[in-house]
């Protein structure tokens, strides 16, 4: 054991790792069920992750002659089919009412739809809308008037505990003070979502500076032998590809032009945005970039009534003369969502004992396709479903399971070898990190081939071959060299978990697009891919039929 | 290319750091302007990753996460921009200073 970091413990019912909307949600569930709980956030609450960001769409069947089952039916033909069809009737059955609630809990929710459907294929106008920061300030003011709660900010969870096949618990490091915390539970639930940065352009860096969406969640459960499903399918949207807006959403359908100044996209009604996104990645990668967005001299339509996240959005690329209409915006295909993730059933159990998952980290709720206006609803229903369904295990069982000291103390080992090993042939996780996404862009980007995925997963290997040399700078205060460290190790993992997933799926169904087999499958089935440590074991499952 | 100096405060007291300046060339993009806390991102990954500020941007300048004192002034890292040529001047808020630009609510 390290004399140089602190150690502590903690001790609860529920462990809850992530706080966004996921994440909170869920803790306030088992909270209110009596449960205590503890609330591991790597930023201070409600200045992290993708939560704040999110627009406020939220996606219910609440007009006149719209159902739970029309939503679910909508939103499985748009994920073509390969959603689990008792998750997605779990979501659309509770959206309403998890709506209703978190009005009651006072957040300011605007159940007025507008008339129009988001998409054409929706069949109906579902579009409430409570924007991400409403929902975390709504959730967080809950959680911290709650004496069963204890918070954890700046706590970066780095690996999950496992006794006897059962998730356990947590290391955490806690950033401002250098402690690293043992937090055992009776139940973890897992709420670290998303892996955008393992691309060189996200839409999850607005002003081109992360998020935090490095992919440690499905790391973590990863190396607890957590099962993940779908990791292939990752949603890739058109997004400023330089200057201020750089990592931000922009509409797919505006004018967009070659380097030799042809118009590629057909304007107007645009067909899934990310259908018009390969559009785009085809010119880039064909040399026929840049792509520039150019609005100059058009008429821009004010009269479109868009949610305030939007318009508040629209006002500050305004303000620094960055959108279209004012200057050429040269775009790019970002990262925008991972479809993929632990996979869970509706109560949010994993394929491990005493850990749950829910929101963007957790799988096979959207398919090949996250449709627009259906991830709050998502982290909401699955958050406060994780919350309750792990309370009420937590409070059957009579005591904490104990971590075994031999996991715990390599973690702790891995650490402190971070900040004191030896500096002369180490490697820096930058390194790293660029490595993996140079990986993601080359060979598992929106077009994917055998000799591709293969390749990069190969180069995967070897990037995770040099991990052992990772070292940082000095100090356990808020030193974010320690937290890069700890990032790349994830990505690595999780990086190895998409290419693995993506050899796998031979067809093309949703966001995978596979070069070598552009056909639909006339079989539809889950990749399922669970780390052995040297590799992955990969099966393929079937989809379970529609429930009706 | 143009360039543009950022003066970043920088301590550590847990590492014996005492109170200091560092002196940073950052690029500065012309056609599409940069934000400070770009340029922060600039440092931590091209030039010293020791640099300590929160990391982090909701994209919506509502989360006040990367609030400083940018040339004197309580200003968001996100919302201000550098100037090719120019100097700025970077401090962490009033309040006890864990690492650098960060201070500890």
């Amino acid at each position: 054991m390290s004399d140089r970091f602190h150690t502590d413990t903690n001790k609860s019912d529920v462990l809850v790792i992530g706080a966004g909307g996921a994440g909170a949600r869920a803790a306030l569930a088992a909270a209110m069920a009596g449960a205590t709980v503890t609330l591991v956030s790597r930023s201070p609450l409600g200045q992290g992750g993708l939560t704040p960001s999110g627009n406020g769409g939220y996606h219910a069947a609440m007009w006149p002659g719209d159902s739970p089952e029309i939503h679910a039916e909508d939103l499985i033909s748009m994920g073509c089919y390969l959603n689990d069809p008792d998750l997605v009737y779990t979501m659309t059955s509770e959206a309403p009412m998890r709506a209703k609630e978190l009005a009651e809990f006072g957040a300011k929710v605007n159940f007025n739809i507008p008339p129009k459907p988001a998409e054409p294929q929706m069949r109906f106008p579902r579009s409430l809308f409570c924007p991400g920061r409403e929902i975390l300030r709504t959730l967080n003011g809950k959680l911290r008037g709650m004496s069963n709660v204890t918070i954890l900010e700046n706590h970066l969870a780095t690996r999950l505990l496992v006794s006897k096949g059962r998730v356990v618990g947590a290391v955490t490091l806690g950033l401002s003070d250098g402690t690293i915390r043992v937090c055992t539970a009776k139940t973890v639930v897992l709420a670290a979502g998303s892996l955008g940065e393992l691309y060189p352009l996200t839409s999850q860096e607005p002003m081109g500076v992360p998020t935090g969406s490095t992919g440690t969640g499905y790391a973590m459960a990863a190396w607890a032998g957590a099962e993940l499903v779908d990791m292939e399918e990752i949603q890739f949207a058109i997004t400023p590809a330089r200057g201020p807006n750089r990592g931000m959403r922009c509409l797919p359908w505006a004018k967009m032009v070659n380097a030799k100044g042809e118009e590629f996209v057909t304007p107007g009604e645009g067909p899934y945005s990310d259908i018009v996104a390969r559009d785009v990645w085809r010119e880039i990668t064909e040399g026929r970039g840049p792509v520039i967005m150019d609005l100059r001299g058009q008429v821009r339509d004010t009269s479109r009534k868009v949610d305030p996240v939007t318009e508040l959005r629209g006002k500050i690329l305004d303000d620094m003369e960055a959108m279209p209409w004012q200057k050429p915006v040269e775009v790019g295909i970002g990262s925008l969502y991972c479809m993929g993730g632990v996979r869970i059933d509706k109560d949010t159990r994993t394929s491990l004992p005493g850990l749950f998952a829910a929101g963007e980290v957790s799988g096979n709720v959207h398919g090949g396709r996250r449709v627009s206006g259906n991830a709050f609803p998502e982290m909401i229903v699955f958050g406060a479903r994780a919350g309750e369904a792990a309370s009420k295990e937590a409070l059957a069982m009579s005591c904490v399971p104990e971590a075994g000291q031999d996991q715990v103390d390599s973690e702790v080992e891995y650490l402190t070898t971070l900040v004191e090993g030896s500096k002369t042939e180490s490697i820096d996780h930058r390194e790293i990190r660029k490595e993996v996404r140079d990986i993601m862009y080359k060979d598992a980007h929106m077009f994917r081939n055998e000799t591709d995925l293969t390749a990069g997963l190969q180069r995967i290997d070897e990037v995770k071959a040099m991990l052992p040399k990772l070292a940082c700078g000095q100090g356990l205060i808020y030193n974010l060299d320690l937290v890069g460290c700890i990032d790349a190790r994830a990505m690595v993992t999780t990086a190895g978990a998409v290419l693995t997933a993506a050899l796998a799926r031979k067809e093309s169904r949703g966001a995978h697009y596979r070069m070598d087999y552009p056909e639909l499958s006339t079989e539809v089935n889950h990749t399922v891919v669970r780390s052995m440590g040297d590799g992955w074991d990969v099966r393929l499952v079937p989809v379970s039929p529609a429930r009706r | 290319m143009t360039y543009a100096t950022l003066e970043v405060f920088r301590q550590d007291a847990s590492l014996g750091i005492a109170p200091h300046f560092d002196i940073f060339k950052v690029p500065v993009d012309e056609e599409d302007k940069t934000t400070v806390l770009e340029a922060l991102e600039y440092v931590f990954m091209n030039v010293d990753s020791s640099l300590g500020f929160r990391r982090y941007c909701c994209g919506l300048q509502s989360c006040n996460s990367c609030l400083m004192e940018i040339d004197g002034k309580a200003a968001p890292a996100c919302h201000t921009l550098i100037e090719s040529g120019k100097t700025t001047r970077v401090e962490p808020l009033e309040g006890k200073v864990a690492r650098d630009l960060i201070v500890d609510k």
